[in-house]
């Protein structure tokens, strides 16, 4: 168990590494990173001097060592509009992400919990087929379009809800209904397939024999053994969601992570773009590792190599 | 993940006969794709407009059935009076050509890598493994973002992108083909036959594998095109003036409140498109892989 944690600890540090090269390749990709960085009015000598702070004058492989020191130290530069260490103004930006990400997978796990058992329940009943309709197109639809259009109807039309900001939890109903939306889709097919794959099994036949309630053989008896690949579906599920928001984020004026990359992207601020993918790889690392051994500690079966 | 100790489940009662047969295609995903393919295929032949015809004095002209509108421009005008059926129809030629060649180029590297790792074993499989994993945990949106933003915009920029920011998921499915096709008696009798390693990868391994690619690229197809149509209404996708789906969406995004019809058609188009993907994916996954069947 503990070289099993180790081992995957270690493949984590190595994708780390890994993902800072691309980071850091991904603002040198056209060319000339220091053309991101001036504002086009700049002089020669200013263009000059901003080269040697960034050290861009310096080898590629030599630019890349001091990235990586000043990671390992915190600091991942200074973003450029804000002329403050980027860093803090990430993590400053990431609870609200993390607010929106978490509503979004209650409602998510709620709905798709529910459709997904009661389409197990009954295959080919009316909550399976419309389950499954639903599923197919929550799949299907783009997150920018549901939001454009719960922002028309729930907040243009009937306004039921605010379309922008996050003061209180009415702000959170539309940005987390859009983002959630799609992993819904995902939960709702998870849950029905891990609840048919128990539902043949012997005890539930035997719980059934033995004249059990059926909303207690499913409840008591089956959900607890389908949870394993639900619940490993709800944490990658937080993966993608925090992936998606920076769409949501853009249209409902969310004030997170996702919006302050786009943002930053918009206003060549490569610093704070970089340190936004780094951080948001960090959480996808960190989410990812926490899954293997939470799949691992919920399923004994599983064996660690 | 659930495939531990279940058997096949029966799908549907098994139908026999032509007519059968018949009536279990996709009819529907499949006569969905084929009316945006045609479009896009045909698409400046059969537009009733230049799609890039613009007229101030018919802009935001509503849907022909509403009051207001014209049949002559059935699903009503942008805001600067182009004909909303004819942008769509050119919006389908941009959403297929991106979505098919990033299809390609993320499929070709992703079996290509695939087949390296899967068949060589040993460090270059660790290498390779260890890359797939960066790429697979990194915001996949935000680095297509950054990247459109970096590089100077255009299609074959989109296509790239997408195909870089997509392949590895091919790389991680195919590998385990590659590794259950290469344990079996034919590629051994073929090394002792004395096939050049070239060959046993062209001609034994790919042509196995070739079903599941089939399944993954045509359920990545609906991906791609949802994430062109993202970054192009992030404004990072096609560049104006073209006909991008998300492009539409995010041009006529700020008069949606009262022109209803500038967000409504096009998020529709994309909604088709991909759906009958996914559709016509999901089909072929119960057709050609029958390990997953179940998922």
């Amino acid at each position: 168990m503990i070289r099993y944690i180790l081992q995957r600890l270690g493949q984590s540090i190595i994708t780390v590494w890994g993902i800072s090269i691309v980071v850091f390749m991904l603002a040198r990709l056209s060319g000339d990173p220091l053309l991101l960085l001036v504002p086009p009015e700049a002089t020669k000598a200013e263009v000059e001097q901003i080269r040697r702070a960034y050290s861009l004058d310096k080898p590629l492989p030599q630019q890349y060592l001091t990235y990586v020191r000043g990671v390992l130290r915190g600091d991942f530069g200074t973003s450029l509009r804000f002329n403050e260490p980027a860093l803090p103004l990430v993590l400053k930006r990431l609870p609200a992400s993390l607010r929106l990400a978490s509503a979004a997978m209650v409602i998510s796990a709620g709905i798709g919990i529910t459709v997904g058992v009661l389409s197990a329940a009954r295959p080919g009943g009316w909550v399976d087929r419309f389950g499954k309709a639903f599923a197919m197109l929550g799949q299907s639809v783009p997150v920018f379009w549901l939001g454009i259009i719960l922002i028309l109807v729930f907040g243009v039309r009937l306004r039921w809800f605010p379309t922008s900001g996050s003061e209180t939890w009415r702000h959170l109903v539309l940005p987390a209904a859009a983002l959630g939306w799609y992993s819904t889709a995902a939960m709702t097919r998870i849950t029905r397939s891990a609840m048919l794959d128990v539902l043949d099994a012997d005890y539930i036949r035997l719980a059934h024999i033995k004249g059990l309630h059926p909303f207690k053989v499913i409840t008591k008896h089956a959900l607890r053994n389908a949870s394993i690949p639900i619940v490993t579906l709800a944490s990658l599920q937080f993966i993608a969601l925090i992936n998606g928001a920076v769409v949501t984020e853009t249209i409902f004026a969310w004030p997170g992570m996702g919006r302050l990359m786009v943002d930053a992207v918009f206003a060549r601020d490569f610093p704070l773009v970089q340190t936004a993918v780094f951080v948001a790889s960090i959480l996808f690392v960190a989410t990812n590792f926490a899954v293997d051994l939470l799949y691992g500690y919920l399923n004994p079966r599983i064996a660690y190599t | 993940m659930t495939a531990l100790t279940q058997p096949a489940t029966v799908l549907a009662p098994a139908r026999r006969g032509r007519l059968a047969r018949l009536r279990n295609l996709p009819w529907l995903a499949g006569s969905i794709l084929l009316v945006v393919l045609l479009l896009g295929a045909l698409g400046p032949a059969i537009a009733p407009h230049n799609p890039r015809d613009a007229d101030l004095a018919r802009s935001l002209m509503p849907p022909a059935w509403s009051e207001g509108g014209s049949w002559s421009y059935p699903l009503g005008t942008d805001q600067q009076g182009r004909d909303i059926l004819s942008r769509i129809i050119a919006g389908a030629r941009i959403s297929l050509i991106v979505g098919f060649m990033a299809v390609a180029v993320a499929g070709g590297l992703g079996s290509l890598v695939a087949l390296l790792g899967g068949y060589y074993g040993g460090w270059v499989d660790a290498v390779l493994g260890r890359i797939v994993d960066t790429m697979l945990s990194m915001p996949f949106l935000m680095v297509a973002i950054v990247m459109a933003q970096v590089l100077s915009p255009g299609i074959r920029t989109i296509v790239l992108i997408l195909g870089f920011t997509y392949w590895a998921t091919y790389a991680r499915v195919l590998r385990g083909e590659v590794l259950r096709i290469k344990s079996q008696d034919f590629v051994a009798l073929a090394r002792v036959g004395g096939c050049s390693t070239l060959r046993i990868l062209w001609r034994y391994i790919l042509p196995n594998m070739v079903n599941t690619l089939i399944v993954l690229a045509t359920l990545q197809l609906g991906a791609t095109i949802l994430a062109e149509a993202t970054l192009s209404f992030l404004g990072l996708g096609v560049p104006p003036p073209n006909a991008a789906w998300g492009l539409m969406l995010a041009e006529g995004r700020q008069y949606v409140t009262y022109a209803w019809w500038l967000a409504v058609f096009p998020g529709i188009a994309i909604m088709l498109t991909v759906l009958s993907a996914n559709m016509l994916g999901d089909w072929l996954r119960v057709r050609l892989d029958p390990k997953q069947r179940q998922v």
